[in-house]
């Protein structure tokens, strides 16, 4: 999908036109898997100035998500660091990077420092490498590989125990939580242990008894794609806190909905 | 406890089967053993949970890691130990076909054997096969055959390969299974086999996975390229379908299947065997149901619906 057309100007006549006070806004690729591995540390801090500029000079409309090099946990927690001293309002992190997803030990470095810094997260998917996604059916990558990468770093993060072991980093789902709503609560029965045990026949230990369920209500989700008219995170997560209206418009990224997943009454082609 | 369900989504792994398994070295299914399955046990299962019928269906990994001549032969001895088994037990079980999918005109062959000769209940299929989704135009003969019958057809779905899906640390049944259904389903819609086999019966396994939740951004997509017309059909297409309860009984599941498909497409699964990590104790096998029908809904989900998809069961039963 092309990259569509952004300013400053442009997103402001939209947030006008939309009863929109303000956008926090992020890059739409936030692995930085566009670029080359050693080239992304850079990436991250021209993005994180250029979008510290952005909202700097249009004071009131515009928050940032800083964006990691989030395949260098030691270069990430160090950009983390800008991101707090350039005043942005959080990070936005991707589902995986290099087919590493959230919840795997690996990336837990980032997890802690975010979680010490108690800033907001905006978890955003990320499309699996083509090498780990069916050729058959051949379908656009954002239609459904999008939702389920999302599936995929929550069920690894409940079962690594990553939202337990870390009380203050509580990520905002884009896209609604993609499949969440629904796969979440298959992933928390599965959870039990003795579920778990029964299934594999042997005793399977998880690292803290937990319920999962309970935990998932600690998430908050976004309303961009249109998730409303379905099942969405109020069914899943009753009492969660993402049911707070003015959090779900902060955290809808509708800049980046200018592709095929702005249906009208999201992105750039209103329904009236 | 009195038996009134009917079990629409259960599986069997008759010796046959599972000794053409053992031959190939597939002794783990979706990274767990394969359970042990025999008419008694599954009889006495159904008894602790008021089921009065199961109709079984073979599950992962279907015929796919056998030969294509090799499993020409293995559905053949499977679909005739089904018709044994409804033979011997034709109030507790119905039977639905396995077909040799690596041989178009062999599985087209096997479903006039398996429904006319066998007279078995319907047909099995994987949600993918070697990869390759269900919903692929090369599978474009046996969906033409099993309209052309107006043949009940479950959908169930496949553990991809691991060259289909990244290398978690996670159970390949826990999501990526879900992500199988979800991913037939898209694809049956969006190349229109729905609408051109509208007299196929389809059942697609837990809830239709994460279809239902989805239907907004599949509308959204089809209207992009056909416009308000094929978001129609989206809708149209999903409220056609049935779906089953294995595995997803929770109210945000049965949410989202409500919007999309009528009360009288639901019907219940317990997945069983495979399901009995999820039944710690007997009696009611879904509870949750409670929460999303009531006692009048869940009986016709649990048992009266199931007889629209197969009716000689509802004979057999003097419910007809």
């Amino acid at each position: 999908m092309p990259a569509p057309a952004w300013t400053p100007e442009g997103a402001i006549a939209w947030m006008d036109a939309h009863d929109v006070s303000a956008q926090v806004l992020s890059v739409p690729e936030p692995s930085l898997t566009l670029v080359a591995r050693r080239e992304r540390a850079a990436l991250a801090r021209a993005c994180n100035e250029q979008l510290a500029e952005v909202v700097r000079s249009h004071p009131g409309r515009f928050g940032g998500w800083g964006v990691l090099p989030v395949h260098d946990p030691v270069a990430a927690v160090r950009e983390l660091a800008r991101v707090r001293d350039l005043g942005l309002d959080g990070v936005v992190l991707p589902t995986s990077v290099d087919g590493v997803y959230l919840g795997d030990p690996r990336l837990d470095p980032v997890v802690r420092a975010i979680d010490r810094a108690a800033m907001p997260v905006l978890v955003h998917a990320t499309p699996p490498p083509a090498h780990d996604r069916p050729e058959s059916p051949a379908l656009p990558e954002v239609l459904l590989e999008f939702p389920f990468e999302i599936v995929r770093a929550v069920a690894l993060m409940l079962y690594a125990s990553t939202l337990t072991r870390h009380r203050r980093f509580r990520p905002i789902l884009a896209d609604g939580g993609g499949a969440v709503p629904v796969l979440g609560a298959r992933i928390s029965l599965f959870g039990l242990e003795a579920g778990l045990s029964a299934f594999f026949q042997r005793r399977v230990s998880l690292p803290a008894p937990l319920d999962l369920a309970r935990v998932l209500t600690w998430l908050r989700f976004d309303t961009a794609g249109r998730v409303e008219a379905r099942s969405g995170p109020r069914d899943a997560c009753a009492g969660s806190r993402g049911a707070d209206p003015a959090r779900h418009r902060l955290a809808d990224d509708s800049g980046r909905l200018g592709g095929w997943d702005a249906p009208a009454g999201v992105g750039g082609q209103p329904r009236r | 406890m009195r038996r009134f369900r009917v079990d629409l989504h259960a599986h069997h792994i008759p010796p046959v089967y599972r000794e053409a398994l053992r031959r190939v070295g597939a002794t783990r299914i979706a990274g767990a053993p394969l359970p042990s399955w025999t008419p008694p046990a599954a009889m006495r299962f159904m008894d602790r949970y008021g089921i009065q019928a199961q109709v079984v269906s073979i599950s992962e990994p279907g015929v796919e890691r056998f030969a294509p001549d090799d499993a020409i032969a293995v559905a053949r001895r499977v679909n005739a130990s089904s018709r044994d088994l409804v033979d011997a037990y034709p109030t507790r079980f119905g039977a639905l076909a396995l077909l040799p999918l690596a041989d178009i005109d062999a599985a087209v062959a096997e479903i006039a054997h398996a429904l006319d000769e066998l007279g078995l209940d319907g047909v099995g299929l994987p949600a993918s096969f070697q990869g390759r989704s269900i919903g692929d135009p090369a599978f474009g003969p046996i969906l033409a055959e099993l309209d052309r019958r107006g043949a009940y057809v479950f959908v169930h779905p496949a553990a991809p390969g691991p060259d289909d899906r990244p290398g978690l640390a996670l159970p390949v049944f826990l999501n990526e299974f879900m992500f199988d259904t979800t991913r037939a389903v898209t694809a049956l819609l969006l190349s229109g086999a729905f609408a051109r086999h509208p007299d196929i019966r389809w059942q697609f396994a837990h809830a239709g996975a994460a279809a239902p939740a989805l239907s907004e951004r599949l509308a959204a997509y089809a209207e992009r390229s056909g416009g308000p017309a094929a978001r129609a059909e989206v809708a149209r297409a999903l409220a056609g379908l049935h779906y089953d309860t294995a595995g997803a009984p929770a109210p945000p599941t049965v949410a989202a299947l409500r919007e999309v498909a009528p009360l009288q497409h639901i019907v219940f699964g317990s997945d069983w065997p495979f399901g009995q990590a999820l039944l710690l104790t007997a009696g009611d096998p879904q509870p949750e149901l409670s929460q999303s029908f009531t006692a009048a809904e869940r009986r016709a989900i649990e048992r009266d619906h199931a007889f629209r998809l197969v009716p000689r069961l509802a004979r057999a039963l003097g419910a007809a």
